[in-house]
């Protein structure tokens, strides 16, 4: 990264810490470091192992979230579930996701991820945010549009992305 | 039924068979170790190579979508596909021996497939790469499997034979096992030899060629278009038959004018009545031909006196007015002939003012039997005079009174000529003119 692009992404994060205006004092966690989310935001991989312990910090997963949403990524919004049951297939026009029970195991389940449209951004995660809560989970390579990845039911990635609450965030 | 246990071996490890589940047909498939959640980088090419069209395992066994899950990890390669496709086809007919994470025997195992090779989509074994490594990583297992007495059978493609006996001046264990006969070495062609082998045909069985759809209905079509064919022939001569015995009945009946009359019709009737007439007319034609070409008709000129016959010598076309001729008809063939001879005038009797009742026809008749002859008088007369001769191999009553009509009423000759061409019969016209030659001498 050379010094343009270093100013430029010093800007970026200032911009959205005035963005963070909105927020209350009270609000924000008194550590929040808006370059560290806007590093991890850049390099992903790097932070692989990190990004749900960073994500517990609901001013960086704000913040974060944020910066997703604004500087690009596919989304599904909450749902218009007619009850709290657990959702198991959800799509939108970008993606479509289905949650299949594994033979092999109970508590195993198969979580399928298609894009339905091509796509120019990288994709190397999942975010699932709910309620205050929001977990992560990197992404196989695609092939033929389409990703499965192994998920256990009894983790909390697996009562997020079934709660028809969730929003759904891939980059 | 025996119950083998399915080896996987690799450049780095010999690997076991854990577990195979049928999953959701939306699943891709996918290969894990040892039960854990993370998918092995090979499972794409697993899931191809089981969902058909691309993959055999779904042709095979009729489920598009497994988990399997092996006791040590495979991170490349494609050597693992004819294991993998024998332990699915083992798996349907149940006689397949899970291993255990840590141990790849059991007490359960019987015999071991120890295999080794990619396979295409005709089920044919290709050869593989780095056989020696495999099997250098395969010896501490094998001596264990020999330990507790248990048959090995090693699978190779066919291709991979130079290969392996390449590597046996080297291994005295594997030697002296396959001498032993504790380690079988198998090569094959295709997965269905192995199943062959170890007399399993009814499991896999290598499919006969059976003509294809388009080659069956071709031949079904042959058969009917056969069918349609004789079917059309057999309405085709029925209705030339229902036209064909009327005119044979009329015939044999000798009932002329009303045959000659449906032939009439017939010829200007519809197309089986105008094949009739024109096939009836043909045969008639050759029988006619056939009684002619047995016939020969000789004129013989003479004269008594002896100063004329220098002048009537047989065989020249002009013969002399003072000449009396004879007419010599032989048969020259097998069967007897009726002949009926008419010698007529070519001007018609009421030009010259005589009365046709008054005049007694000129006619002959008489039968010719093979290699015979028949000679007929034809007086001196300086009128020309025509010569009709009708033949017949049966004698026919009726054929006088045409001739005598023919006597009477010139014109009629044409129409009993066509008479005497319907029925077969052979005929011949001579014409004798009287004329008067002049010589130039000078």
């Amino acid at each position: 990264m050379d010094n343009k692009d270093k100013i430029s992404d010093t800007f970026l994060a200032l911009n959205y810490l005035n963005l963070s205006k909105n927020y209350s004092k009270s609000d924000l966690k008194p550590k929040l470091n808006i370059n560290m989310v806007w590093d991890v935001y850049l390099n992903p991989l790097k932070y692989q192992n990190q990004i749900n312990e960073f994500l517990k910090n609901k001013g960086f997963s704000d913040a974060y979230f944020l910066i997703l949403k604004n500087e690009g990524c596919i989304y599904q919004t909450k749902l218009n579930a007619a009850s709290n049951d657990r959702v198991f297939s959800r799509s939108s026009n970008e993606f479509k996701i289905e949650i299949v029970k594994s033979n092999k195991n109970e508590d195993e389940h198969y979580l399928i991820f298609k894009i339905i449209n091509d796509i120019e951004l990288q994709l190397s995660n999942l975010y699932v945010i709910c309620d205050n809560e929001s977990e992560c989970i990197k992404l196989p390579i695609l092939n033929d549009k389409q990703a499965q990845i192994l998920i256990k039911k009894s983790d909390n990635f697996f009562n997020l992305i079934t709660n028809p609450n969730a929003e759904i965030f891939i980059r | 039924m025996k119950k083998y246990t399915v080896i996987i071996p690799t450049t780095n490890n010999v690997v076991g068979i854990n577990d195979i589940v049928k999953e959701d047909p939306l699943v891709s498939s996918v290969i894990c170790e040892n039960n854990n959640l993370e998918a092995l980088p090979i499972s794409p090419f697993y899931n191809s190579f089981v969902k058909s069209p691309t993959g055999i395992i779904e042709k095979l066994v009729g489920h598009p979508s497994f988990r399997i899950d092996i006791t040590k990890p495979i991170h490349n390669g494609k050597s693992w596909q004819l294991a993998i496709a024998i332990a699915h086809i083992f798996l349907k007919n149940n006689i397949l021996n899970f291993s255990n994470e840590n141990q790849l025997l059991t007490k359960k195992t019987e015999e071991i497939i120890w295999a080794s090779g990619t396979i295409n989509s005709n089920l044919e074994i290709k050869k593989i790469n780095y056989l020696d490594q495999k099997i250098y990583n395969s010896m501490n297992f094998l001596k264990n499997c020999i330990k507790n007495e248990v048959q090995v059978h090693i699978v190779l493609s066919i291709q991979n034979k130079d290969d392996f006996n390449s590597l046996l001046p080297n291994n005295e264990f594997l030697k002296e096992a396959i001498k032993t006969k504790l380690i079988k070495v198998l090569f094959f062609n295709d997965l269905y030899g192995l199943f062959d082998h170890l007399n399993l045909k009814n499991i896999l069985k290598k499919p006969t060629k059976r003509p294809s759809f388009f080659k069956k209905s071709k031949k079904t079509l042959s058969l009917l278009s056969i069918i349609f064919v004789t079917i059309l022939f057999a309405l085709m001569f029925n209705n030339v038959w229902q036209k064909t015995s009327p005119l044979l009945n009329l015939n044999d009946n000798k009932n002329y004018s009303l045959l000659l009359t449906t032939l009439k019709t017939y010829r200007y009737g519809n197309f089986t009545e105008r094949v009739v007439a024109y096939f009836y007319d043909y045969i008639q034609t050759l029988q006619a031909n056939e009684i002619n070409k047995q016939m020969r008709i000789n004129f013989i000129p003479y004269n008594d006196l002896e100063s004329n016959k220098l002048k009537c010598i047989p065989g020249s076309k002009s013969i002399d007015h003072e000449c009396n001729l004879n007419l010599e008809v032989l048969n020259i063939g097998v069967d007897t002939v009726f002949l009926w001879a008419l010698k007529f005038s070519n001007v018609n009797l009421e030009d010259k003012g005589i009365q046709n009742t008054n005049k007694k026809s000129d006619i002959v008749n008489g039968m010719i039997k093979s290699n015979e002859a028949f000679l007929i008088d034809i007086k001196n007369s300086h009128e020309p005079i025509m010569l009709l001769i009708v033949y017949s191999k049966e004698f026919d009553i009726k054929i006088i009174d045409w001739l005598k009509r023919v006597d009477r009423e010139k014109s009629l000759l044409e129409t009993t000529i066509k008479r005497i061409k319907a029925l077969g019969y052979g005929y011949t016209i001579n014409s004798i003119k009287n004329v008067k030659l002049i010589e130039n001498k000078i």
